[in-house]
Formats: C-alpha cells, sequence, structure tokens
C-alpha cells in the first residue's frame, strides 16, 4: 500500500513539473491583477459554481478574489431609466424625479421618451447669429463623437479493557472480551 | 503497601509475577480512542453529515481535504464553539441506569490566505481545530449473582515495584489473608460510574496550490495536543450479607462481615503528538467537485497517570489503600493507520449533494514505544487488535439547498462510523443523523449552526470477558455554531 501511494505521489510529481505548475503568482513589480486578467480560469469557474441565480450573494462571497477590486454592478439602462455619463457609475432615475424646465416635478409626462441628442456642432465659418437661437455649430475638429450616450466603465461583476472492552477505559483484568 | 506475607513467599511471587502485567495493562479501548474518527470542527461541514471531502471550499478545508483550501479567493477567518451532551442508557444484570455528561468548548480558530495570482490558485492556511471528543459517561448497578468478583480478579493480580516489592489490593483491604486466600466468591451487589472527559485538538498548517487547471493538491500538517481523563469509581457490596465471618482468617485481629469494596481509578493522558494529511480535488466546472484524501497515520505520545484509591468496609474495621502505592506513571506511542478517503458534490440548481467514504483498518493500530511498560505487554496488547479489530468504511452523505433570495442555507446529512470490532452487530456502528441552517450576512460574514443527533450499542466488562458485562445504549448529541468572515 505504501508504495502505492509513494508510485502516486510520483506520477503527481512528475505530471506536474513536465506540464508545469499551472498557477502563475502576482509578483509585486506587476499591476495589480484586475478584473478580466487575472485568475481567468479558475476565479470563473468558482463563481460559475456558486451561480448568482441560485446561491444569491454566496456567489460573491465564494467567487471574488480579495485581491480585486470590486466593480459596481452593470445594470443595462432601460426606459425608465437615464444615465449619468459624468463617472461611469449607473444613475437610474425614476421618472418621477425627472425635473422639467420649471425646476418642478414633472408628474404628468411619465412616459416621455428620452431623446438622444448628438454633440453640439461648431460652425467653422463662425457666422451663426442665427437669431433662431440655434445652438448647432460645425467644426473641422469635430471628433467622431457619435452622440450616443456611452458608459465610461462596463466593469460589473460578471468578470470579477485489555484485549477487553472495558467500561470506557477502565482498567480490567485483561481477559475480557475476545 | 503489604502489610505482612507469608514464609513461603517466594514461590508465591513466582506465580503472581506471570500475573503481575495483567493487574492494569493498557488495551484496545486505549488505542481505538485516538484512532477512531471525531466529527470535525465545521458546522456546514457536519450539518451535511460530514461528507465535505468532495465539498472543502472554506479554511475547514485543512482539515477535511486541505487541497480544498485552494478554492479560496478571499481570506478567511473563522471559529466556533460547540456543545455536546453524552447520554448512556446502560442495562446491567436487568437493572438499567441512566447517566450523562457535557462539554462546551471552543472548536476552531482559523485564518486562510490566499496569494494574488494572475493565473491559478496559491492559498496557505493556519488553524487551531478540535478533532476528538471524549466526552462519557456510565453508571449500573445491579445485583452479579455469579461466583465472580473485582475483588477475586485482584487477587490473583500481584504488582511488583522496581525494588521488588509486591503489592495487592485485596490483600492491602484485608480482603484476604497472609496466604492470599480470600472467602469472596462473588454474590456481590455492584455498581459504578464512569465519567470520561478531554479532547484531541490540532494545530494545522496547510497549504494548496491548482496545479492543474481546476485540479487543485493540497498538504497539511498537524501538531497534536490533548488531554484525556477518566474516572471510575466502583464499588462491590455484600447487599445480601453472604460473608458474615471472618475474612482474613489466622490474624490475631481478623476483619469480619465483609460490607463494601470500594476502588476508585482515575486515568489522566497528556497527548500530544503529529501526522499529515494529503488532499486533491477536481472541480467539474459548475457540475461537481471530486476529491481525494489520505491521511498518514498519526504518531501520538501518551503519558499516563494512573491513581488508584480503595477502600474497604467491615463491621469492625476499614482499610484504605496508599495510593502512593497503586498508582503509576507510564509512557507510550499509539500510531494510528492510514485513512483513505474519496468524496464527491454535485451542483444542481441550488442542491449541493455530497457523499463520500474513508477506508481505515483499525488491524493496523499499534502500541509502540513503551516506556514503563515492557516490551512483552505492548505484544500482546498489539496481538489483540489484530485478532479483534478489522477495516471498516466510513460513509457520510448530505445535502444542502440555497435560498438565493434570502441568502439562507439549510442542510441534513446521515454518516455511520461502523464498530471496528470484527463480528460486531450493526447496531454497534454509530449513526449520526445531522441538520444544519447557515446564512449570510453582508456578502462577508457567514453563520452556520448545525445539530448532529448519534446513537449506537456497546458494552463494557468491568472486569474479564461477561462476567459483569455492562449493555450501553448511547446517545450523542451535538450542537456547533461557526461563524466565517471573509474580506
Amino acid at each position: 500500500m505504501k508504495k502505492n501511494i509513494l508510485k502516486l505521489i510520483l506520477i503527481i510529481t512528475v505530471v506536474i513539473s513536465f506540464g508545469g505548475c499551472y498557477t502563475i503568482l502576482w509578483s509585486p513589480d506587476e499591476q495589480l491583477p484586475s478584473g478580466n486578467n487575472s485568475s481567468e480560469n479558475s476565479e470563473n469557474i468558482d463563481q460559475i459554481y456558486y451561480s448568482e441565480p441560485f446561491y444569491g450573494d454566496y456567489n460573491y462571497y465564494y467567487g471574488h478574489p480579495w485581491w480585486i477590486t470590486r466593480h459596481p454592478m452593470y445594470l443595462p439602462p432601460t426606459q425608465n431609466e437615464n444615465v449619468d455619463k459624468g463617472n461611469g457609475v449607473n444613475t437610474i432615475r425614476d421618472n418621477n424625479t425627472i425635473r422639467n424646465n420649471n425646476g418642478t416635478r414633472n408628474t404628468t409626462d411619465n412616459n416621455r421618451p428620452i431623446i438622444n441628442t448628438g454633440p453640439p456642432v461648431k460652425s467653422s465659418s463662425n457666422n451663426n447669429n442665427d437669431s433662431s437661437g440655434s445652438v448647432s455649430k460645425t467644426s473641422s475638429n469635430n471628433n467622431n463623437n457619435s452622440g450616443e450616450k456611452t458608459r465610461a466603465s462596463e466593469g460589473s461583476r460578471t468578470n470579477d479493557d485489555n484485549s477487553a472492552r472495558n467500561n470506557n477505559g477502565s482498567r480490567n483484568s485483561g481477559n475480557g472480551r475476545k | 503497601m503489604y502489610k505482612n506475607f507469608c514464609s513461603n513467599c517466594s514461590k508465591v511471587f513466582a506465580f503472581l509475577l506471570i500475573c503481575s502485567s495483567f493487574a492494569y495493562p493498557q488495551g484496545i479501548p486505549d488505542a481505538l480512542r485516538l484512532g477512531e474518527s471525531g466529527l470535525g470542527a465545521n458546522a456546514r461541514a457536519l450539518g451535511m453529515g460530514n461528507a465535505y471531502i468532495g465539498l472543502s471550499d472554506d479554511a475547514s478545508a485543512a482539515y477535511y481535504n486541505p487541497a480544498g483550501l485552494g478554492l479560496l479567493k478571499r481570506l478567511e477567518f473563522s471559529g466556533g464553539i460547540d456543545y455536546s451532551t453524552y447520554n448512556n442508557n446502560t442495562t446491567f444484570f436487568n437493572n438499567t441506569s441512566d447517566y450523562s455528561n457535557s462539554t462546551t468548548r471552543l472548536d476552531r480558530l482559523s485564518f486562510a490566505f490566499p496569494f494574488p495570482t494572475v493565473r491559478g490558485s496559491l492559498v496557505f492556511g493556519i488553524s487551531y481545530h478540535n478533532t476528538k471528543d471524549f466526552t462519557g459517561a456510565l453508571k449500573f448497578d445491579g445485583f452479579n449473582n455469579g461466583n465472580n468478583s473485582l475483588i477475586q480478579v485482584l487477587n490473583e493480580a500481584t504488582y511488583y515495584d522496581n525494588n521488588g516489592n509486591p503489592y495487592n489490593i485485596p490483600y492491602d483491604l484485608g480482603l484476604n489473608d497472609s496466604n492470599l486466600v480470600t472467602p469472596i466468591n462473588g454474590h456481590l451487589n455492584q455498581s459504578g460510574t464512569v465519567l470520561n472527559s478531554g479532547s484531541t485538538n490540532n494545530w494545522t498548517f496547510s497549504g494548496a496550490i491548482e496545479a492543474a487547471q481546476n485540479l487543485f493538491l493540497g498538504l497539511n500538517l498537524n501538531i497534536i495536543t490533548g488531554s484525556y481523563n477518566s474516572n471510575n469509581d466502583y464499588y462491590e457490596d455484600d447487599t445480601q450479607n453472604y460473608y458474615q465471618g471472618a475474612i482474613a482468617t489466622g490474624e490475631s485481629s481478623p476483619p469480619i462481615d465483609f460490607q463494601t469494596f470500594n476502588l476508585n481509578r482515575v486515568l489522566n493522558w497528556d497527548i500530544s503528538g503529529w501526522s499529515a494529511k494529503a488532499g486533491l480535488m477536481y472541480q467539474f466546472n459548475n457540475y461537481g467537485r471530486f476529491g481525494l484524501t489520505v491521511q498518514f497515520p498519526k504518531y501520538y505520545t501518551v503519558k499516563e497517570t494512573f491513581t488508584v484509591n480503595g477502600t474497604s468496609y467491615f463491621a469492625n474495621a476499614q482499610y484504605n489503600l496508599n495510593q502512593q502505592d497503586y498508582s503509576d506513571n507510564v509512557k507510550y506511542d499509539i500510531v494510528s493507520p492510514f485513512e483513505f478517503g474519496a468524496g464527491f458534490s454535485i451542483n444542481y440548481k441550488g442542491f449541493i449533494f455530497s457523499g463520500e467514504g474513508t477506508a481505515i483498518d483499525y488491524s493496523q493500530l499499534k502500541f509502540d514505544n513503551p516506556d514503563g511498560i515492557s516490551a512483552q505487554d505492548v505484544g500482546t496488547i498489539n496481538k489483540d487488535i489484530k485478532d479483534q479489530l478489522g477495516a471498516v468504511i466510513n460513509y457520510n452523505v448530505g445535502v444542502e439547498y440555497t435560498i438565493p433570495e434570502v441568502g439562507l442555507r439549510l442542510r441534513t446529512g446521515y454518516f455511520v462510523q461502523p464498530s471496528a470490532y470484527k463480528g460486531d452487530p450493526s447496531s454497534f456502528n454509530k449513526k449520526y443523523f445531522t441538520a444544519g441552517i447557515g446564512i449570510l450576512a453582508q456578502e462577508t460574514l457567514g453563520l452556520d449552526l448545525a445539530w448532529a443527533h448519534g446513537w449506537w450499542s456497546t458494552i463494557g466488562d468491568n472486569y474479564a470477558s461477561n462476567e459483569s458485562r455492562t449493555y450501553q445504549d448511547i446517545k450523542y448529541d451535538k450542537i456547533m455554531l461557526t461563524a466565517t468572515y471573509r474580506f
């Protein structure tokens, strides 16, 4: 039996030696691993093992490495959501909190669709003294900004008795249970 | 100490020398006490019937399957306490008695540290945990109508000290004459209590690495500490007035009308030792896990203190043993056998089903390195172990269901630890039903509570074989609370 165990240990050692160790440690002179590139396999597997639909918060409890910063939860925008582009954090605004032009709550037009407007365009002619008050400007330096709303960060959790039997040990005469 | 001894004592000595080694020998129960499996120290595992070899993914993996440590991704502090009760319903010559004992103890403190990795996993852990609970109790009271008694057994056993001075308990208690002849011939009421306590605990240093994708290897090294205490208080009473006359005939003022013989034996162990365990864990994506463990032999060193007090009561006298004469200090090793474990867990929609088996050949238990005990005695005990103990397979099953909306986990399990004695009926197997509950707060603090109820039968002899036997029905309950903080 002991020989078999030694053989097993030897086989495992040889397999690991030839294949190289799978684990790669982070070294201090490297940037600390972040969401997408660290522990690419084991982390994902563990998160899948305690998948969120069936294990809820245990998914994070078991699956998220401590050395990876946890990103905010990603929630796709819906028609009832507005998105703050500035800091990349998903800011959900209930329609009831949208202020109207008068600075008061809009309580009458809750289902009004959000209109995505393009970026201001600056005109190169600089002759936009349009009495119509149009804010449209065009510029040759215009960036290729499509004007679509985008998120600054897409980070989300998905990336992350002698011989006898005596009475309880007392010593007996030694002629016990055979 | 012998008070007076006969003129022809040399012949008696020659005979008794043969018997002396059987006076208070170590035995199979001592080896089994350390050799048998414990209940661990993790409420989640206990709630799932300790079927944890194929699941271990917390700091307690250091005990169940060191490879499971490799599954940790966050630092973990964990620990817990437990409360155990041991109830013994004993039948002794048609009389039944109930007796119980209980204990509360801190059962674990663990810390696990996963190193940051770019790929794979490397985790180290340190843990102090309880591995075995020696809490026990026994009470018996009944009239033995046979022609036997402990007095008679002790009358045939004489102990010699290093200077060759003989010691004989019945003689020192006035229960035989100078020729070591006693009129006591059974027909006594026998009663007593036994209270056991103590535990073994491990300081465990463990590590695990992901050696190939999804394949984890782990190893632990254990420093064992512990203690055991047994207090055995035994009485033989002449309740039916069989012995009204003089006991030690020929003496000038012999005691008459024997009434009571009491022997109190206290056994104390100071336990130390070491052991190692290797483990393997393979994770099949989200479907389940498979684990293997090899528990290498545990090397226990036992420093034993055995203290004996005795008293006899007669109508006209009372005798007391000199405690120094019959107390003893010895030292020896007990080596446990290899243990091979295999387990799995299956993950299905919030359910985790787990099972495992552990093979142990108890006939490989052995005493070793005696100090204060003759090598011949140790050889005899080891032969008895070979003859009377056999190989068993412990098996454990458990299930856990998580209610994700509230972070609540419900568990239940069942496991069996078969009797190590060859030929024992199945009622002698230790059977446990377990249940548990767990909650998670703030995604970092886990609390788990488990309850285990065990039941089995066993027997015990006060002396000899089946002459003064207790038939015991044991009920054992343990409540365990474990707190885990991950950050």
